[in-house]
């Protein structure tokens, strides 16, 4: 439970997860976006996901899929983020919408682009591009510019086995990394 | 052919089963480890040396003791994902998840197979629970090595993000490697490997063949791997059939592997 405490110090948004979703946790996935930091939560299943975000599009939740994720510090902003893993397509890996009350203004497609890198390409409602080929790729601990507290509690959690692992991701010529930290015991 | 088992005996039974110039012949051209009359077990009681009698002939074959060895081809490996598969898609044993199994060596006399060696059977495709038992460390994501033959190793055992490797050509009969599978990278969850194809059936032997039988040999064909996801299983060995005879002359062996020209048909 250190590492579940040690993030709630950073994300209070963490202790509002309603307590039935909580063994449906799998990874937790805090994001360092410019001087913003939020925190993502992935579940093995989607109505662990509907629990917590009561406004999430239905047609995400009938998403055959192994994982459900929304960013906790998105809700209620007007600029929800909800993520579903692809498990058909070998070519994409994740799938992300950003929705306004329930209502898709963004979708995002995670394309594989060889080992520890992703090409995102970002359309609007309609269908339009957006952005194309956005990578972002596996970092090193260094690449990490969030909380630096939030890295050292990954490393202790991993140290004493209280997850399976972790990675730093970041978005290549913007400041934005990711950490996901997975195999997560809440 | 043989000689008569029961009643009378004659140089003419001799020259039939045996041969001979069309000159006159006696029973000294009829020794056994001559040119005439082979060693063999169907010979065992023609003596090698004068004296000898018509009656040390009853029930003697013109025949040769020849050794077998057979191997099937093997089993291909079974594919790897780079996703998770989900749980129905698990360690699948049907194409196109598995590999498809090894086919059969055998050795017949017209319609009649006289000794056959099975292939071996695929890998199992996407399956994480069985190519972990592989795995030097936790969450590797190797495919798992193909099973050896007694000529030689199977597939390499495969690293995750790799097709599964095929096993070396003169390994006949083992079975190719399962295919890598993916682990954790990016927001990616790891994908199965596959486990490796099995070794096929080895069998030896002695059969008994007429001196001017022909016989069939067919090897098997090796099996594929496991294909239509990202990594692919790898190949088996092809099968072999392996004949040998020791004679006056010296070792006569005669041999097909797998794969193109895998059949052939050898008269003693």
């Amino acid at each position: 439970m250190t590492l579940w405490s040690d993030l709630a110090g950073v994300f209070p948004s963490l202790e509002r997860l309603p307590e039935a979703a909580r063994p449906h946790v799998v990874e937790l996935i805090p994001s360092a976006r410019g001087t913003e930091q939020s925190l993502c939560v992935v579940f093995d299943e989607g109505e662990a996901l509907r629990m917590t975000a009561p406004e999430v599009p239905a047609f995400i939740l009938s998403l055959t899929a192994h994982r459900y994720a929304v960013d906790l510090d998105s809700l209620g902003t007007g600029a929800e983020r909800y993520y579903v893993d692809e498990i058909f397509d070998p070519e994409v890996a994740l799938r992300g919408w950003i929705c306004a009350g329930g209502v898709v203004a963004e979708e995002k497609t995670y394309r594989r682009a060889g080992p520890g890198r992703l090409l995102i390409d970002r359309r609007d409602a309609n269908g339009a591009w957006l952005t194309r080929d956005e990578p972002e790729c596996v970092g090193s601990d260094v690449d990490w510019s969030g909380e630096p507290h939030v890295l050292e509690s990954a490393r202790a959690a991993l140290a004493a086995g209280e997850i399976l692992g972790f990675l730093v991701l970041k978005k290549e010529g913007r400041s934005q990394s990711y950490l996901r930290i997975y195999g997560v015991v809440p | 052919m043989s000689m008569p088992a029961i009643g009378p005996l004659s140089l003419a039974d001799l020259r039939a089963v045996f041969g001979g110039g069309p000159g006159p012949i006696g029973l000294r051209d009829y020794l056994r480890g001559g040119v005439l009359v082979p060693v063999s077990s169907a010979t065992s009681a023609v003596p090698a040396l004068s004296p000898v009698s018509l009656a040390a002939y009853r029930g003697a074959r013109n025949a040769l003791d020849v050794d077998y060895e057979i191997i099937g081809g093997g089993g291909g490996g079974g594919r790897g994902t780079v996703n998770r598969p989900v749980a129905a898609d698990r360690c699948r044993i049907d194409p196109p998840f598995a590999g498809s199994p090894g086919g059969a060596s055998r050795i017949s006399l017209a319609s009649v197979t006289l000794a056959e060696a099975g292939g071996g059977l695929g890998g199992k495709g996407q399956c994480e629970a069985e190519a972990s038992l592989c795995w030097a460390v936790a969450r590797e994501y190797a495919g798992c090595p193909g099973e050896a033959s007694p000529f030689g190793p199977g597939g390499a055992k495969t690293p995750a993000n790799n097709h599964g490797a095929d096993a070396p050509p003169g390994s006949y009969g083992a079975g190719g490697a399962g295919a890598g599978g993916d682990n954790y990278d990016t927001y990616d969850e790891p994908g199965y490997p596959g486990t490796g194809g099995q070794a096929g059936t080895y069998v030896t032997g002695t059969l008994l063949v007429d001196v001017g039988q022909s016989l069939r040999l067919q090897s098997g064909a090796p099996g594929v791997g496991g294909s239509g996801a990202s990594y692919v299983g790898g190949r088996g060995a092809g099968g072999l059939v392996r004949l040998s005879h020791a004679s006056r002359a010296g070792p006569v062996v005669h041999q097909v592997v797998g794969g193109l020209g895998a059949d052939r048909v050898v008269t003693w």
